[in-house]
């Protein structure tokens, strides 16, 4: 590209902008020197562009050229650019310097915008240990990663998806410990993303998938820079992606889910235990409806007879169907899930109130629903949430064995389980098996599975999944 | 319709969801739970009246409640056979007569004259009456039997599930089940014990209910083969003091458990035994205590015509058997661990020598007199009765099998072994 | 690149395997036979079975990446191998209706009272379909998933019915004709272990494959002989009248009762085993068949098998009854052909210059 002089290049970078108005420009002159600052009004700090970058422009007393910019320019980033890129770089929040004389230009890396303190993420709550969360800003959370490795084999790959948003999206791995095939074929993956842009991490979970229809995650969601730490030492690739506080991992097992970092920072007894109950909670929160309908409708006979005799005189006269009865409780329950998401806080009392009395206890002395069904739906929607990050796939599985347990009973419940498990025991994610180390069985792994090892067992680093270097201790 | 095909390709696991939501999904959301069809039956009695069989059913009748209470109705119904019998009774309820959470099951000795297996077979394998059931007989009609347990358990504390459980281990050493009462009957010697709770006049000890609590009168229905319903709830049976309100005047029956029990030979009753008797038979069974030993006349160093009471806390038996002359023995060595609990003698006897491990030559030689003179009462009874409840023959069976094998061939039967059997049995008697 | 089961899961799928229909009718109708000693005859009719393991384990040592139709086609020759195969599609066929039938007969009796046919065909179909157009190794590792749940809910059971044991059975108390009659007319209730001959191909080979089978072919043995020990030490006289042994020697007991029936864990463990032998017995009928018919692919196969179950169970032509009769009268002779002559011929006998595994 020619341009006869500053202000035709200028004015080329502003059509390029599409006149936007929070484009703004500034000219130098000094000594015959002519140059222009373009940048985004609203994405630099607008002190360090005086102090760091105007005030030296003005006290410089050499030649306006590239390279005595480069020394003088107050700022930790400054790179010689061409003018075609500049267009990138001014709408990422540079400063850009073009010369009159010069077809190489600066830009100046002085982004500024309002971001998220890190805080504890809310579903990852700990009692001991670390509480910085990830924010939307991705170098603050490259900044909370970089922190736990002061090692040059963390490496970071920036990647940049979305036509229009063109967000940056970087892989963090450890040369040496995670497979190379691996980081290949998620980087490959995420350059043939084709799609108009980015808002959130979720978007490119779907083009990361294996099996994209499949309800089951395949791809771990992690809030916090101290697990993604741990999973990168583990030998897996973090995939973070520029305005989310989501960082992605994989390979992904089923099991993550049940370990919490939590459980890393406790005794390894207690963090067996709870884990044993985190297990429960799921197995209750998706079979119990099920099975307590089926019960009902098909196997009365296996009821004692004490439960029996609850349980039919307070279903005595109801006018619903048991299966009916269950879906409209569960349904009020994901009702009240839905309202308390999206409703003020200061009016969280008075949904308390209409759900917890009108609906539930006013709804049984009313005769429409009864006593063992709100227990069973509250204690099945309440176990759902001790593994939050599964929560949706869990509603969906617990509606399926609900519908299938009214339908068919016990044989449809177990041949239901049966179908899953062979279902996710044919998934893998980037060739690990789904339900590893448990199917198959990876016996060094099982320190850290359901029961929990102690630090100092764990010597070696998973083998579910391939990675090199496998010692972590001696 | 293409996309449809091609999702299906992919996901074949939706054509079976679209299965169930077509074809079992509508069944499901109409479906009422079982309870609406099938009744509740706790209590299950068999009569036999001539040639027709009557069965009471204790079932259960719900009714909206907050407070946990239970409510049940007693329904009789008869029939040529048990099959009719039970269908009527089905009709009367409007549900189906379903047997899986019945934990007791009642004969009448009426029904006990004749072989009551084919009647037990029927309802286990068709009916699914659970074998664990518990299986005892009365002494009157099933009807009053079912109303009288009826008013027990929603009335007092007291079960009569429990009480039969507790008899079963504590008192009688028998299991009363179905299953038990199978077992005996296709054992080699055809014999069980069946617990046995008559209901008999007032004045008798039993268990009261209320003071006032009268059993209805026994309904006599118009012809054979109609079902008579009694649905008397708790608040009918309500009465505020003595004397019902019934101007008829009915004799006031209640339960006794005296710990009776019948032997049931062949499927067919036996002779009653009573608790002196039983006693006789529980020194043969470790599992069986509190036993008490009364002696009297106690006259040594230390007491003069002293009664004496010991509680037997603990037994140890060890026996074996073995063939002498080609004749069986039978040798038990019983050693019981008592306490001395009660002194009833001179008030210096009380005061000087009351030790609750004092076991002298005398005591020790009077319990020997009494536990063998209660061994010999329940062998006399059982060898007449030709009833081997002890399970003497199958001991000789497991231990010496060759020669019992040559000794039956000698006898024949056998339930005629247990009165060929010589029986040796030493006591001795230590401190707890 | 044939996809491999591992040495673990194979060893699972063994013990599972042994289980069938061995703890429910079995134990009443070997007691109808020679009283307690069945518990003789099902040990003899076990180590029948790990003599199948054996030469199994043997076959897989001589030709370790070859299907056992390849075996039989280098032996024999393309047509009696295919003869051979159809021999033991029909086995299988018949070891899927046997176990149909002896199972819906257990779930209608103890749990579905009042359920249709149908529900049983739809839910069994469907799981079969599904995991068997996945392939073995999908199968595999939900069995092998689920293993130490079936497996310590099956010794929970037997640890619960302890608490009604009194005596031991009295053995030793029939003819020995009974016995050999006995093991000769239930030899319909074994085999399974043929499956294994079918997955020679599919099993990762391995120094730890013997060891590791044996012990779980072991575990499990000794688990069906608890089983059978406590049901006759517990029903003695009456053995004959249970015909659900696994779930009547939890039932007794009670001393339970304000806890209900515990049998349901019996039932959900049955339930579970009848699911995953249902589809290891399609998986081999469906390789029979794909073999057989080698231009029909697994899906269109799984289609004729569907179409075969159907039209069976909807015509009662193989029902609970016509099973057991069939299993008595033909399946003992067709089971020694293919249970014992048809592995050992294969090991011991060398066919043509091509065939240099030699034992």
């Amino acid at each position: 590209m020619l341009f006869s002089n500053l202000e035709d290049k200028i004015d080329w970078l502003e059509k390029e902008l599409n006149d936007s108005s929070d484009i703004a420009s500034r000219m130098i002159e000094k000594g015959g020197d002519k140059l222009g600052l373009v940048f985004i009004k609203s994405m630099i700090d607008n002190l360090l562009f005086i102090e760091g970058v105007y005030e030296p422009l003005l006290l410089c007393e050499n030649k306006l050229n590239v390279d005595v910019l480069t020394e003088i320019i107050k700022s930790a980033d400054v790179n010689k650019i061409s003018l075609k890129e500049s267009v990138e770089k001014i709408l990422m929040g540079n400063v850009v310097i073009i010369f009159e004389k010069d077809e190489q230009c600066l830009a100046i890396d002085i982004q500024k915008y309002p971001a998220r303190i890190p805080s504890e993420p809310p579903t990852s709550a700990v009692l001991q240990g670390p509480r910085e969360g990830f924010t939307e800003d991705i170098k603050t959370n490259i900044t909370l990663i970089r922190r736990r490795f002061y090692n040059k084999n963390l490496i970071l790959k920036d990647v940049f998806v979305g036509k229009y948003s063109n967000t940056r999206v970087v892989l963090a791995f450890l040369k040496g410990v995670a497979d190379k095939k691996l980081v290949k074929e998620i980087e490959s993956k995420l350059q043939k993303i084709d799609i108009d842009g980015i808002i959130d991490s979720h978007y490119i979970i779907k083009f990361l998938e294996k099996n994209p229809d499949s309800l089951f995650k395949q791809v771990g969601s992690v809030e916090k820079p101290d697990i993604i730490a741990a999973k990168i030492l583990e030998g897996r690739v973090a995939i973070l992606v520029d305005g989310s506080p989501i960082v992605l991992t994989l390979p992904f097992l089923f099991f993550e889910e049940i370990q919490a970092s939590n459980d890393y920072y406790n005794s390894h007894i207690y963090s067996s235990f709870i884990r044993v109950v985190r297990l429960l909670s799921i197995l209750i929160s998706v079979i119990v409806p099920g099975a307590y309908i089926a019960m009902r409708v098909f196997h009365q006979n296996i009821i004692p007879i004490k439960f029996l005799v609850t349980i039919t005189n307070t279903t005595r006269g109801l006018p619903f169907t048991p299966f009916l009865e269950m879906l409209f409780i569960s349904l009020l329950f994901q009702i009240l899930y839905e309202v308390s998401l999206r409703l003020p806080s200061y009016l969280g009392l008075a949904t308390s109130i209409v759900g917890a009395l009108i609906l539930g206890d006013t709804g049984v002395k009313a005769g429409l629903i009864s006593p063992p069904g709100v227990i069973v739906i509250a204690l099945a929607k309440i176990a759902l949430y001790t593994v939050p990050e599964q929560a949706y796939q869990l509603t969906v599985l617990q509606y399926l064995f609900l519908i299938v347990g009214g339908s068919i009973g016990m044989i449809g419940i177990v041949g239901l389980m049966i179908y899953l498990v062979v279902y996710l025991s044919s998934i893998d994610s980037y060739g690990c098996p789904y339900l590893a180390p448990f199917a198959p069985r990876v016996k060094s792994d099982l320190k850290d599975g359901v029961i929990m090892g102690t630090t100092k067992q764990m010597k070696t680093r998973p083998k579910s999944f391939k990675n090199h270097n496998l010692k972590r201790q001696k | 319709m293409t996309g449809f095909f091609k999702l299906v390709k992919k996901t074949p696991m939706i054509l079976a969801l679209i299965f169930i939501l077509l074809f079992f999904f509508p069944t499901a959301i109409i479906a009422p739970s079982e309870s609406v069809n099938n009744s509740i039956v706790t209590a299950v009695g068999i009569d036999k009246n001539e040639n027709d069989y009557e069965v009471t059913l204790l079932t259960f009748v719900s009714y909206p409640n907050q407070t946990y209470s239970e409510k049940y109705q007693v329904l009789t119904s008869t029939g040529s056979s048990l099959s009719e019998a039970l269908t009527k009774a089905g009709l009367q309820l409007g549900k189906n007569i379903s047997l899986f959470h019945t934990h007791t099951a009642v004969l009448t000795q009426n029904m006990l004259q004749e072989d009551v297996v084919s009647s037990l077979d029927y309802l286990v394998r068709v009916a699914s009456l659970p074998q664990s059931c518990i299986l005892l007989a009365t002494n009157t009609n099933v009807k009053d039997f079912m109303e009288y347990i009826k008013n027990l358990n929603t009335e007092s504390d007291i079960n009569l599930e429990e009480l039969s459980f507790y008899n079963a281990n504590y008192i009688n050493w028998n299991n009363t089940t179905i299953n038990a009462f199978l077992d005996g009957y296709y054992s080699p010697v055809k014999c069980s014990l069946m617990s046995y709770f008559p209901l008999r006049a007032s004045d008798i000890d039993g268990i009261p209910i209320e003071e006032s609590m009268e059993i209805p009168e026994i309904e006599q229905t118009a012809e054979n083969g109609s079902a008579s319903q009694s649905s008397s709830g708790t608040e009918n049976d309500q009465q505020s003091g003595g004397g019902g309100s019934n101007s008829k005047e009915q004799n006031k029956i209640e339960l006794v458990n005296d710990g009776n029990v019948l032997i049931i030979k062949n499927g067919k009753q036996g002779r009653e035994i009573s608790r002196e008797v039983l006693r006789g038979i529980n020194w043969f069974n470790t599992k069986t205590t509190g036993a008490v030993l009364t002696l009297e006349d106690i006259n040594d160093e230390n007491f003069e015509n002293a009664r004496l009471v010991y509680r037997v806390n603990k037994k140890q038996i060890k026996d074996f058997v073995e063939y002498e002359n080609g004749s069986p023995v039978y040798n038990m060595s019983l050693k019981l661990f008592v306490t001395l609990t009660e002194v009833n003698g001179d008030k210096e006897d009380l005061m000087k020598k009351h030790e609750p491990s004092y076991i002298s030559d005398k005591v020790q030689e009077k319990v020997e007199e009494l536990v063998k003179s209660q061994i010999r009462d329940a062998l006399d009874i059982l060898i007449e009765q030709k009833a081997d409840v002890l399970g003497i023959y199958d001991k000789f069976y497991r231990n010496r099998r060759k020669e019992t094998k040559l000794f039956l061939d000698k006898i024949g039967r056998p339930e005629d072994f247990i009165s060929n059997v010589v029986f040796k049995v030493s006591v001795s008697i230590f401190p707890n | 690149m044939i996809k491999t089961i591992s040495v673990r899961q194979t060893a699972i799928i063994i013990s599972i395997l042994l289980f069938a229909n061995k703890i429910l009718v079995l134990p009443s109708l070997l007691y109808e036979v020679s009283k307690a000693d069945g518990f003789f005859i099902i040990l003899f009719l076990l180590s029948l079975e790990f003599l199948i393991l054996l030469m199994f384990l043997r076959l897989k040592s001589l030709y370790p990446s070859t299907s056992f139709y390849d075996i039989l086609k280098l032996k024999f020759g393309t047509f009696l191998a295919k003869f051979f195969y159809i021999l033991l599609a029909i086995y299988f066929f018949y070891k899927i209706m046997l176990l149909f039938n002896i199972c819906y007969m257990y779930f209608h009796v103890q749990v579905y009272i009042d359920a249709s046919y149908y529900i049983f065909i739809f839910a069994f179909l469907v799981i079969i379909n599904s995991s068997v157009l996945r392939g073995i190794r999908p199968i595999a590792r939900s069995i092998e998933f689920f293993y130490g749940f079936i497996l310590f809910c099956l010794i929970f059971c037997i640890a619960l019915s302890i608490a009604n044991f009194d005596k031991f059975p009295i053995f030793f108390d029939s003819k020995l004709v009974n016995f050999f009659d006995g093991s000769f007319r239930h030899l319909f209730c074994f085999g399974d272990m043929l499956i294994l001959l079918v997955l020679i191909d599919k099993v990762d080979s391995n120094n730890l494959l013997k060891s590791k089978s044996i012990l779980y072919f072991f575990t499990s043995a000794v688990i069906i002989l608890s089983v059978y020990f406590m049901f006759y030490s517990i029903f003695d006289y009456t053995a004959f009248l249970h015909k659900n042994a696994i779930s009547d020697i939890i039932t007794f007991s009670y001393r339970f009762i304000d806890l209900g029936r515990l049998d349901i864990i019996a039932v959900i463990i049955i339930m579970f085993l009848a699911f995953f032998q249902l589809c290891l017995y399609a998986y081999a009928f469906i390789e029979c068949f794909i073999k057989i018919f080698s231009k029909l692919s697994v899906v269109y196969s799984m289609v004729v098998f569907d179409l075969l179950f159907i039209f069976i169970v909807f015509t009662s032509l193989i029902d609970y009854l016509v099973a057991i009769k069939i299993g008595v009268s033909i399946i003992p002779y067709l089971s020694i052909f293919l249970y014992f002559l048809l592995p050992l011929f294969c090991i011991f006998v060398k066919r043509g210059g091509n065939d240099d595994r030699f034992f």
